[in-house]
């Protein structure tokens, strides 16, 4: 008896310590590295292949050029919007605003296809030129083409940050540099581009590990980089753990720079105190060449797809235009939305868990647990599938004792799994946003909830809950978003019976049977964009109060 | 706010309580995971397949009318299913590994994967130089690597051999698609078998300095490619070509009726071919379904679909083609090489194209 009251009392004084939502916290921040701890052990592994270091010195010297121009484009593209937009009026604003989000919504392999059809000969540009009497046609299957596609498709995601960034914290510094009669080009150099340093590491890192876990597009038009030699070792030498090694190699230097870049940042403090005021926007007086690069962007990143897209799909649309596209679509839709719940829900009780942690282990932890993003979705599959091979076989006397014969790959193969391994790729999107709402909230107010002796979880339910909630709606459409284009673990884990738009779009690409493929991808977007206006929408209201 | 808050969670709420009736019925029908290995494990048999074809859904619908058999497919790339096969060992619920390429099937073949397959029906349905010497695997389709050239600028009279490209007279003339593609390795890799290591590697050597352009694309960018001028030849599999005469799309048709088709090394070794086919995997719990359906698939019934539907060539012998442009392209000699070779030759294969800068 004695004992047992013992060990109540010392459970209770854990409870205290470590509430419920703090345990759910550590238990999802261990489970969503596990698989990618999994794939680190894995590197090392003997394998015998060994790319020679001439292709390898060629294939990291690609990548390398890609970051750094993309990372420039897409940096400057989504920086330069999203201040005009943010501190300047001018005719069609709001539309501008919207619609510059939009290209997030086309997956970059759809645009790399699209775009050089667009281009080539008999291509609708060519023609277009034909009528003027020009023949020309351009090939863009190649680097440049290469950081083009990455550049137009990614940079939304600066945009976005940079635009919720700038309307919430930088008014003041903004208004005061107004006051010192700045003029524009002193107050973008010496104010913008300083204080966008969060929200543009922040889309960066995005950009960045999207770019390097892409095999698609570089694939396509011919480009060799560090995917490129991934998929060689593994594909071409059939040496799986060489290719996770490669994979290794890339997600400790992601994982370095992103650590680095932390730790540099960890004194920039970025909530304000006082009541954040919405700004007063300067009328241009002249907006001709603002109206001239905005058209021009949406123009070229999203128009141009979208037209050869429809255009394709003209050629099939009365094969696939019936009641199946729909039931494709709403599963789609509902698959879609409950991995992204799953995900935000994990993302959140984890940046909770981690927000007051000052301690090493919990920052590198959480960092670990994003890096799913900059490894090539098949091997995020691969290695939560075989993490839970593993698991099963564990579990295996607990199956038989509630009463599963026979089956082994109980868990492996469930719904659970597929919907897991989301979390482990797309932990960065939801993760990063989730944390840099934490950032903009004033830490008193969790204090303040302590003092009036609040548990941890009431906290969490009562303060925490419903001032993230416009950051969790925000992460959940993000998180939506990448799911909708998600292929290879979607194609991998998906319950038999499960039809995907992805899916299809896979089958017909790989068939190469574009206009099919098309209207599938067209559908996707067509989502996309919904999705991309909501997130646009919730941005328009002002939801931040501290 | 709230009200945009409402308004979309019960958008929300709308489409997903749609959606989840809709998957609640169709989970309704399905068998339970438990039941299915219990009752009604003669019901189906689990594909995994690499290949993505509408007409091969048709097949495997037709399939399910015949004998009652359900295919669960699970399609996906073939690497990525021969590792999940490989750590999913026997407790795996699949039955077939079938894939678009003779060299996969042999390096299924290798990691012992497979089971045999001991059915009489395939195999006089197949003759023996399409399926595996230990009858771990069989073929169901083949397809021909080929030549298309400009009609343009090339006459046909000055093309002979795959050898033949490495010669000078291309130079800046000949597209195909990138090494990292599993047909232009098991090219290399039947030539390593027919013309030895080093003559092939000259061989490569030669054909990637007459490259137009670095490979790049699919192979109907490459006969693209042809059409427009920017290269006189490219080397491409036939069922392409037949897929772009028959396309919707006005510049695929306008592309392709620029080209001539020619089936190199009559003369000599034959024109290389390679085959989609299929093995029981030493995993499968329904053997018997999974027998059954590769001896419909080598039916004359199936073949007939293969090459009228997707311009495949049939395997068996006694399937009368009547696919007009297969017929046109008449009957022509394929190199007589062993495809388990294709496998064993495949890393030598990739060693050279790294080697000569094949990209």
């Amino acid at each position: 008896m004695r004992l047992d009251g013992n060990s109540t009392q010392v459970l209770f004084l854990l409870m205290k310590k470590y509430s419920i939502i703090h345990i759910i916290g550590i238990v999802a921040l261990i489970l969503t590295c596990i698989p990618i701890i999994y794939l680190l052990l894995q590197a090392f592994r003997p394998t015998e292949t060994v790319l020679s270091n001439q292709l390898l010195i060629a294939y990291i010297r690609n990548t390398i050029i890609m970051i750094l121009v993309v990372g420039f484009s897409a940096g400057f593209l989504g920086l330069t919007l999203a201040w005009i937009i943010s501190f300047y009026d001018f005719p069609f604003r709001r539309f501008f605003k919207v619609v510059l989000a939009l290209p997030l919504a086309i997956p970059p392999y759809i645009a790399a296809v699209s775009y050089s059809d667009f281009m080539y000969v008999n291509g609708l540009f060519p023609r277009l030129l034909g009528t003027f009497g020009i023949t020309k046609h351009f090939d863009i299957m190649n680097i440049h083409g290469a950081i083009f596609i990455y550049s137009i498709t990614l940079y939304p995601y600066v945009y976005i940050a940079c635009l919720s960034f700038f309307k919430y914290t930088s008014a003041s510094f903004v208004e005061n540099a107004r006051v010192l009669k700045a003029n524009w080009v002193k107050l973008f150099s010496k104010v913008g581009v300083p204080l966008a340093r969060l929200p543009l590491v922040a889309g960066l890192t995005l950009v960045i590990m999207e770019l390097v876990s892409d095999f698609g597009v570089i694939d396509y038009y011919g480009v060799q980089g560090f995917s490129t030699g991934i998929y060689k070792i593994w594909h071409n030498y059939s040496d799986f753990y060489g290719a996770i090694r490669l994979s290794a190699i890339l997600l400790c230097i992601i994982f370095a720079v992103v650590y680095i870049e932390s730790f540099l940042r960890r004194r920039l403090r970025y909530f304000t105190t006082s009541k954040s005021k919405s700004i007063k926007l300067i009328r241009v007086k002249n907006a001709r060449y603002l109206l001239i690069y905005f058209t021009l962007t949406l123009i070229i990143t999203f128009i141009i797809p979208l037209i050869q897209l429809v255009y394709n799909g003209i050629y099939a649309y009365e094969k696939i235009w019936n009641i199946k596209l729909l039931q494709v679509t709403l599963n789609t839709v509902y698959y879609t939305s409950i991995a992204s719940f799953i995900c935000v829900g994990i993302s959140f009780v984890i940046a909770n868990y981690v927000k007051g942690k000052k301690g090493i282990f919990a920052k590198t932890i959480s960092k670990l647990a994003t890096m799913g993003y900059s490894i090539p979705g098949v091997l995020v599959g691969l290695s939560v599938m075989f993490t839970f091979f593993d698991v099963d076989k564990l579990l295996v006397p607990l199956y038989r004792f509630i009463g599963i014969k026979q089956k082994v790959l109980v868990l492996s193969t469930s719904v659970f799994v597929f919907m897991f391994a989301y979390v482990v790729r797309f932990m960065a999107v939801s993760f990063n946003n989730i944390n840099a709402g934490y950032k903009k909230i004033n830490p008193n107010l969790f204090r303040a909830s302590a003092t009036l002796k609040q548990s941890t979880s009431q906290t969490f339910w009562r303060v925490d809950f419903p001032l993230m909630l416009p950051t969790l709606l925000m992460s959940f459409l993000l998180v939506f978003l990448e799911i909708l284009k998600e292929l290879p673990i979607t194609l991998m884990l998906k319950p038999y019976k499960l039809e995907t738009l992805t899916g299809f779009v896979h089958t017909y690409t790989h068939n190469e049977q574009y206009s099919e493929a098309s209207i599938y991808s067209l559908v996707i977007i067509l989502l996309g964009i919904i999705t991309v206006s909501l997130i646009m929408l919730f941005r328009e209201k002002k939801y931040v109060k501290s | 706010m709230k009200k945009l808050l409402l308004i979309f969670s019960a958008a929300l709420l709308l489409i997903t309580g749609c959606a989840k009736k809709e998957t609640a019925d169709t989970t309704a029908t399905e068998p339970t995971p438990t039941e299915t290995t219990v009752s009604s494990g003669d019901q189906k048999v689990v594909l995994y397949t690499s290949r993505h074809y509408d007409t091969d859904q048709a097949l495997f619908d037709a399939f399910k009318e015949k004998t009652g058999i359900t295919v669960e497919v699970k399609q996906g790339d073939a690497k990525a299913l021969l590792e999940e096969i490989e750590q999913g060992g026997e407790d795996l619920d699949a039955d077939l590994f079938y894939t678009a390429d003779a060299g996969k099937l042999a390096q299924a073949k290798e990691k012992g994967l497979f089971q045999t397959i001991g059915s009489d029906v395939v195999k006089s349905n197949v003759p023996e130089i399409y399926r595996d010497n230990d009858d771990m695997w069989t073929a169901l389709t083949m397809r021909a690597r080929i030549i298309v050239y400009s009609l343009e600028n090339v006459d046909p009279a000055q093309l002979s051999t795959y050898e033949d490209l490495a010669n000078e007279k291309w130079k800046g003339k000949i597209v195909t698609r990138p090494s990292s593609h599993v047909y232009n390795q098991s090219l290399v890799a039947s030539f390593i078998e027919v013309n030895g290591l080093e003559e092939t590697k000259e061989w490569a050597k030669g054909l990637v300095s007459n490259f137009a352009r670095e490979p790049k694309g699919n192979d109907r960018d490459q006969v693209k490619a042809v059409a427009a001028n920017e290269a006189d030849i490219a080397i491409v599999n036939s069922y392409y070509i037949g897929k772009m005469i028959t396309s919707d799309k006005p510049e695929e048709k306008e592309a392709v009726a620029k080209v001539g088709v020619f089936f190199p090394n009559q003369e000599t070794t034959g024109t290389h071919v390679n085959v989609s086919g299929a093995g029981i995997l030493k995993s499968s719990k329904n053997k018997e379904n999974a027998v059954k359906l590769l001896e419909f698939l080598s039916s004359v019934e199936a073949q007939e679909q293969f090459s009228s539907a997707n311009f495949e060539f049939p395997v068996n012998p006694n399937v009368e083609v009547k696919n007009e442009l297969l017929k046109s392209w008449g009957e022509f000699k394929k190199q007589g090489i062993n495809l388990s070779i294709l496998g064993e030759n495949n890393k030598k294969a990739q060693e050279i194209m790294d080697e000569v800068g094949w990209k």
